[in-house]
């Protein structure tokens, strides 16, 4: 397998990550250069982590990457990645490519459609997402009309949604509300108590409903987890509980389990690991995950294994793999326009939680 | 101790419901008639289940019960019930005691608001939503603050919500939809017959609490369609069977409801989807034992334990047998457990929920005549 030589702009949190993932992938994965302005952030970042780095674009370029991933602020991103373009090379941005509407509309408009564009959307990527997406579109639970997805907030769980109901770029009506409540939330030996602000929403496409709920305790206490229900007219997942029917009509029970090469006990193994892989934080835990299995089937193989990476880096990983191969001709894997729709329709239900009335999503450039 | 002794009118489906119990737990309760006013029904009756019938309310009464069980449509339900009260015999009324809030308010003032009703509401005592009431209650959850339920229809998914939010009579702002899907129809042999079925989710906003309401009616008829609950509180929450909280060193924690059941299949689920994980060692004869249900387990703690074991019984019935014999208690001068005023509040918020997602606008549920 070729290795694969990506550049970077940006040394914040995001950006690590995809310097973890090419560390923890070496045979995959080869940094050309990291672009950071602040040369005392440069500098640091050269030494951590043993990186080349650079301080104009076009020392990058020269770096000769086959894509360069876009990690900067929301502002900044669609100026680079419009640059990018200008000067032929294809852009992987981070989430969401441009702060609002006006700018996603321009962005779309100034690369020839988001031509040489994929957005690096991972959390549709995660194994347990994934494998829910994969088991709804092999068609074992009908045709798919709803899906509520607590996970994520904004746009990562609008694309969640959106691929696990099969919607493209469809008008969408929409209610949403917010409700505020206290928390405790724990992190290392302090407490903190907190108001939070949990997001609920209805997305009605008339013949599909989706259903988006997120407090942001979500992602830093062990006492909030994620669920997320997909229903078709022969089955549903609940979590990784799925019920469907086998050819005679009897109703089916099974489980989507994990199989990690750690335990005495491969049972016990995917007992426990089911419960923690529906907890958000689990997802920034390396593993050793060898892949998803349904009953008898395996759902997802994970390709890098036996790296150790968490969930979150297998995604990250897969992103970039996805990139390679739409550099080399492929196909894309959730192009500019996918990112954004998510990012759109997020902001619709901060619109319908703002004006407390229902709002309509229509269509947009980027949908024909 | 001998059996509580009832009377019922009625001869319908849940009707037998509680013949039925009167044959698995002879011990505990025994039918002292049962009146059924059509003479051809009421001869089905007593030869199909060999209880004591009789034709008319003095007759019943004759037969000294304790209480008297209304389980009639709607309609005449309120009727009986007064006229049982005007007679001073304590009555147990199906769910819902009156068919609108009309017919609500007028039972609650002429009852002498409600005094010596109950109402069979057996949602809230089956075990599984038993315990998570009793978590709920024991404070590691803190205060609760929000609850999702789906799992029930209208005023049953409603008296759940509302003892997992420990809310009363309070006003509540109600936002509501319906959404229409397809589903195929597993229990119809050989047709897979597809249907459509619509499903009414509901936002009921306390202003510090939260109930979300979601409903679809296969829930209740095919396994292709779970239960889903979940109950917030600033300490933790409950999804499904899973609790975590936080312990007294704030150290986050993950126990599951674990249901015991004899003569179990540990990997069988039960009736409500609840994965039934028993691991069944502890029972080393369990499995020669009659199938019942003993109790449900959240680490080293017994949070329910059924009063009925080793009875034969469906968690509804079992939710039954609960309200029988706090029903019993309460006719001795026991606690009110499912009272009038209740039962009034979760049928008014059910129908609320309809009209909300009728017209598709918020509806503020106002206190009524039961609230103070």
């Amino acid at each position: 397998m070729t290795q694969t030589r990506f550049a970077v702009i940006g040394g914040g949190r995001r950006a690590l990550q995809f310097l973890r993932v090419a560390r923890q992938l070496p045979d995959l994965f080869a940094v050309s250069s990291v672009f950071v302005r602040d040369p005392e952030k440069r500098e640091k970042l050269a030494q951590e982590w043993k990186v080349p780095t650079c301080g104009t674009l076009d020392d990058l370029l020269t770096s000769k990457p086959e894509f360069v991933v876009v990690c900067v602020s929301w502002d900044a991103a669609p100026v680079l990645i419009k640059e990018l373009f200008d000067r032929g090379m294809p852009a992987l941005s981070e989430t969401p490519p441009a702060p609002n509407l006006e700018g996603l509309i321009q962005l779309y408009q100034q690369t020839e459609r988001g031509r040489m564009v994929q957005v690096s959307e991972q959390c549709h990527l995660r194994p347990m997402h994934l494998a829910r997406t994969l088991t709804a579109q092999s068609g074992l639970l009908g045709s798919i009309a709803e899906a509520q997805v607590s996970a994520f907030h904004g746009y990562h769980g609008v694309s969640i949604m959106r691929k696990l109901l099969g919607v493209g770029f469809e008008p969408v009506k929409i209610v949403a509300r917010t409700f505020v409540s206290p928390v405790t939330a724990v992190e290392e030996s302090s407490e903190r108590r907190a108001e939070e602000c949990q997001t609920l929403s209805w997305l009605d496409y008339g013949d599909r409903l989706g259903v988006f709920d997120f407090a942001s305790s979500q992602y830093f206490t062990r006492i909030r987890a994620s669920r997320v229900l997909v229903r078709g007219d022969r089955g549903e997942i609940d979590t990784t509980t799925v019920r469907y029917m086998e050819q005679n009509a009897a109703p089916v029970t099974a489980e989507l389990a994990r199989h990690e090469a750690v335990s005495d006990s491969d049972t016990e193994d995917c007992r426990r690991s089911v419960v923690a892989s529906e907890r958000h934080g689990a997802a920034h835990e390396p593993r050793l995950l060898k892949g998803i299995a349904l009953g008898d089937k395996w759902i997802f193989r994970n390709p890098f294994f036996p790296a150790s990476l968490s969930d979150d880096q297998v995604a990250v990983a897969t992103c970039l793999q996805g990139m390679a191969e739409y550099v080399g001709g492929g196909p894309g894997f959730y192009s500019l326009a996918e990112a954004a729709q998510d990012h759109y329709l997020g902001m619709m239900i901060d619109k319908a939680v703002e004006t407390g009335m229902p709002v309509l999503a229509e269509p947009q450039i980027w949908s024909s | 101790m001998s059996p509580v002794r009832f009377g019922m009118i009625g001869g319908g489906s849940r009707a037998s419901g509680y013949v039925h119990l009167t044959k698995i737990l002879p011990e505990r309760f025994a039918l002292s008639s049962v009146l059924i006013r059509n003479p051809e029904k009421r001869g089905a009756v007593a030869q199909r289940f060999d209880v004591p019938v009789c034709g008319d309310l003095d007759s019943l009464l004759a037969s000294k019960p304790q209480f008297v069980v209304v389980s009639v449509p709607r309609a005449v339900a309120p009727d009986l019930t007064k006229e049982l009260r005007r007679r001073d015999v304590p009555v147990l009324s199906e769910t819902p005691p009156a068919p609108d809030l009309e017919g609500l308010i007028a039972l609650y003032r002429q009852t002498d608001s409600g005094r010596m009703v109950q109402v069979s509401e057996q949602f809230h005592l089956m075990p599984m939503h038993n315990a998570r009431v009793a978590v709920v209650r024991s404070g590691m959850l803190g205060t609760a603050t929000e609850a999702q339920v789906s799992c029930a229809h209208g005023y049953h998914g409603v008296s759940l919500l509302r003892r997992l939010l420990e809310v009363s009579f309070e006003p509540v702002t109600i936002t509501a939809r319906r959404f229409n899907a397809p589903i195929v129809n597993p229990n119809i042999e050989d047709a897979l017959k597809e249907e459509q079925e619509y499903q009414t989710l509901a936002w009921l906003d306390y202003g510090n609490k939260l109930g979300v309401f979601d409903f679809t009616r296969s829930q209740y008829f095919t396994r292709l369609r779970s239960a889903r609950i979940l109950v917030r509180g600033d300490l933790g929450e409950i999804s499904g069977t899973t609790v975590r909280y936080l312990n007294n060193e704030l150290k986050p924690m993950i126990a599951e409801l674990i249901r015991h059941d004899s003569g179990d299949d540990p990997r069988l689920k039960d009736r409500w989807g609840n994965r039934v994980t028993s691991e069944t060692t502890e029972f080393a004869w369990g499995w020669m034992e009659q199938r019942s249900h003993k109790g449900i387990t959240l680490g080293d703690e017994w949070i329910y334990v059924n009063p009925f074991f080793p009875g034969h019984m469906s968690d509804d019935e079992v939710g039954i047998a609960h309200c029988l014999q706090l029903m019993a208690e309460y006719v001795d001068g026991g606690p009110s457990f499912y009272s009038l005023a209740e039962a009034a509040q979760d049928h008014y918020l059910g129908m609320m929920i309809d009209k909300a997602a009728e017209t598709g606008v918020p509806v503020l549920a106002e206190p009524q005549v039961w609230s103070c």
